[in-house]
């Protein structure tokens, strides 16, 4: 057995080693094996990897020889250390992590012991370069090819795999269009991750990159989708990008929203990888609820449709989708529960046709970590929430459903979390962003008037204080 | 450095908000010409003995690295018009974060800093990669593209509060006219 996550010494998850991501990422390369394992490794900083391999496959056949070789007789008993860490990361020279290496043991630099471990040190950044991602070369295309983390740990591990058998190739290399024998190689390897994961094949003898491209969206979507590129998440990336990011407050946002979705996706990914019903459970009803319930978000908001269009649409989504047609009233009413509290009265015992031994640690893990999030519980579960209120309605048969719902979205959009930039904001700043507030989300008099109590409330002073009051003075009371 | 350096780092201050430290630059540039400098951190160190922090946008004094990374890229880079001044900000982490000997993951408090050497490379020319195969890897091409470093040192980090909040007692009224 050769292949380890170090983790930050019992402290799995926080700080700035992820130990939890590099699991995510290990299964992924299994492809969700059931066989893939850990357990404490002989050292409390180390889980040991195990892999009693069940599928085929260029990639699970690869994670199998990693784990479950003896490297010893061949490189001086190495082992593979993985380390998934973020933007944080120094190498021991100081200089940046930068995507990811694999470092052999005592790799020196400039005098400077970069691996001062016995082992093969596998690094690698899981944050798509601190969020603004990186862009590669299309096999046969442009530079415009994300690089999902799965996907660089995979990398790595084929150079550490030819650090272990001393079989590294030529790393010379005179210009990064045309890569070395070495990281062709590794390239190589990666498109069977890629193949893995269905999104495009990297170009093999490019070793360009460009600051640009985002892939980190939604790793429990990815991973339930089963591609970080699938329909869904690809939507849910777009209205991220569309109707938010773009602004610095929205920008902001979602920077706490991720910090704190990474405290839960990684465990949720971890359940998925051996329960193919959570997987399904999860894009049912979850992710594609999650996709519906921004779209007709973004058709309120943004569109601004009526609420007769809105609730047209709302069945034009129902219809279309068995899963959720078939749903009777107090199923739909579970589900909604699951959602905003999932051990009420028994709720998880309720949840829709699922038949996942980790229904009680999925709920656990929302009822402790996204009810614990004003931003997971308003961006994820509260969009959630209204959806269903829409599908129960419209199950009633109500006339006034989308009236309803409508007026449900501009309470809720009312009620978005005012973070600590608004205070760090000149007065024309925030004006343009709450300008481009009530252009995309506050689309109501009555919630643009919510959003500016509220802003004024959370910020009294300086210039973000100033202009809430000059709404409220404009909108009236 | 002297100040009859052309492009100089003229204020530098650095914030800590309890996720992470800010790092606002202030460069001017007197020179004729417009200057490219470096936007990002290519090398943090931090001594924990001395308390002093280097922050390099830099890649003056990295030796090349035995391997390689998944993928070659240029750090995004900034210019300067000709006897203008340009702010940017960079974010730092709070605590570096290293593997050491054990294996062990250890984190060093750059929060703590008393001392910040913050050093900027910049050329008179635009960088673009040698696409000629003479130039190297990143790193050995941009230590030849950098004219010179422009340095600076703050004392100390400031925390950054919440807003500023006005006097709790109301300023004295002035007295009636009579």
């Amino acid at each position: 057995m050769t292949l380890f996550i170090q983790t930050d010494g019992g402290s799995a998850g926080s700080g700035s080693v992820f130990p939890d991501r590099a699991s995510a990422h290990l299964i992924a390369i299994s492809n969700f094996d059931s066989g893939y394992g850990e357990t404490p490794g002989s050292s409390p900083n180390l889980i040991q990897v195990t892999y009693a391999r069940t599928l085929s496959g260029a990639c699970p056949v690869r994670l199998d020889q990693l784990v479950n070789t003896d490297f010893a007789g061949t490189a001086g008993n190495v082992d593979i250390l993985v380390v998934a860490a973020d933007t944080n990361f120094t190498l021991n020279d100081g200089s940046m992590l930068g995507g990811g290496f694999n470092i052999p043991p005592n790799a020196m630099s400039g005098g400077v012991n970069l691996n001062p471990t016995n082992s093969s040190l596998v690094l690698y950044d899981t944050s798509d370069n601190g969020g603004t991602g990186i862009c590669l070369q299309r096999e046969g295309g442009g530079l415009d090819l994300e690089s999902p983390a799965s996907v660089i740990l995979y990398h790595e591990l084929s150079h550490a795999l030819r650090t272990c058998t001393s079989a590294t190739l030529d790393t010379t290399e005179v210009d990064c269009a045309d890569a070395s024998d070495e990281e062709a190689a590794a390239i190589v390897d990666e498109n069977d991750m890629r193949n893995q994961l269905g999104v495009a094949r990297r170009q093999p003898d490019n070793h360009c990159g460009s600051l640009g491209c985002q892939s980190t969206c939604c790793v429990v979507a990815s991973v339930a989708c089963g591609s970080p590129f699938a329909g869904e998440v690809n939507e849910l990336r777009e209205i991220r990008d569309r109707m938010l990011r773009r602004s610095e407050v929205g920008f902001d946002f979602f920077d706490h929203l991720h910090a704190d979705y990474y405290r839960l996706s990684p465990r949720v990914v971890d359940m998925m990888g051996g329960d193919p019903a959570l997987r399904t459970l999860v894009r049912s009803y979850f992710v594609r609820p999650l996709v519906s319930a921004l779209q007709l978000l973004y058709a309120h908001a943004v569109e601004r449709v009526s609420p007769e269009e809105l609730e047209a649409r709302l069945d034009e989504i129902a219809r279309s989708w068995p899963e959720i047609e078939q749903l009777g009233g107090e199923e739909l009413a579970a589900l909604r529960a699951m959602v905003a509290l999932p051990f009420a009265a028994g709720n998880v015992e309720h949840t829709p046709r699922s038949s996942s031994p980790h229904l009680a640690e999925l709920a656990s893990l929302i009822e402790t970590r996204v009810l614990g999030s004003p931003f997971i519980q308003w961006a994820l579960a509260d969009v959630l929430v209204l959806f269903v209120r829409g599908l129960e309605w419209r199950r009633e048969g109500r006339s006034d459903g989308g009236q309803r719902l409508a007026a449900a979205m501009d309470d809720w959009s009312a009620r978005m979390p005012v973070t600590a930039v608004w205070g760090a904001l000149s007065r024309h700043e925030v004006d343009e962003e709450l300008a481009f507030l009530h252009r995309t989300l506050l689309r109501a008099p009555a919630a643009q008037r919510a959003f500016a109590s509220r802003l004024r409330d959370n910020v009294p002073f300086g210039p973000a204080g100033e202009a809430a009051a000059g709404v409220l003075e404009e909108i009236g009371a | 450095m002297t100040d009859k350096e052309p492009v100089r780092i003229r204020k530098a201050t650095i914030e800590d908000d309890g996720e992470s430290l800010s790092a606002r630059l202030e460069i001017h540039n007197d020179s004729g010409s417009t200057v490219h400098f470096i936007a990002a951190v290519r090398q943090l160190l931090y001594d924990p003995a001395s308390r002093q922090l280097t922050v390099r946008l830099s890649d003056h004094g990295l030796a090349e690295l035995p391997f390689q990374p998944p993928f070659e890229v240029q750090p995004p880079m900034a210019a300067v018009d000709a006897h203008g001044r340009r702010e940017i900000t960079v974010k730092l982490p709070r605590h570096l974060t290293r593997v050491e000997p054990g294996p062990s993951i250890v984190q060093l408090p750059a929060h703590e800093a008393t001392t910040v050497n913050i050093e900027v490379g910049w050329s008179d020319r635009a960088f673009y990669r040698d696409p000629r195969g003479k130039g190297g890897g990143m790193r050995a091409q941009l230590k030849k593209w950098e004219r010179r470093v422009a340095a600076y040192q703050c004392r100390g980090i400031a925390k950054k509060g919440p807003p500023s909040q006005p006097p709790s007692t109301p300023p004295a009224a002035a007295p009636a006219a009579r």
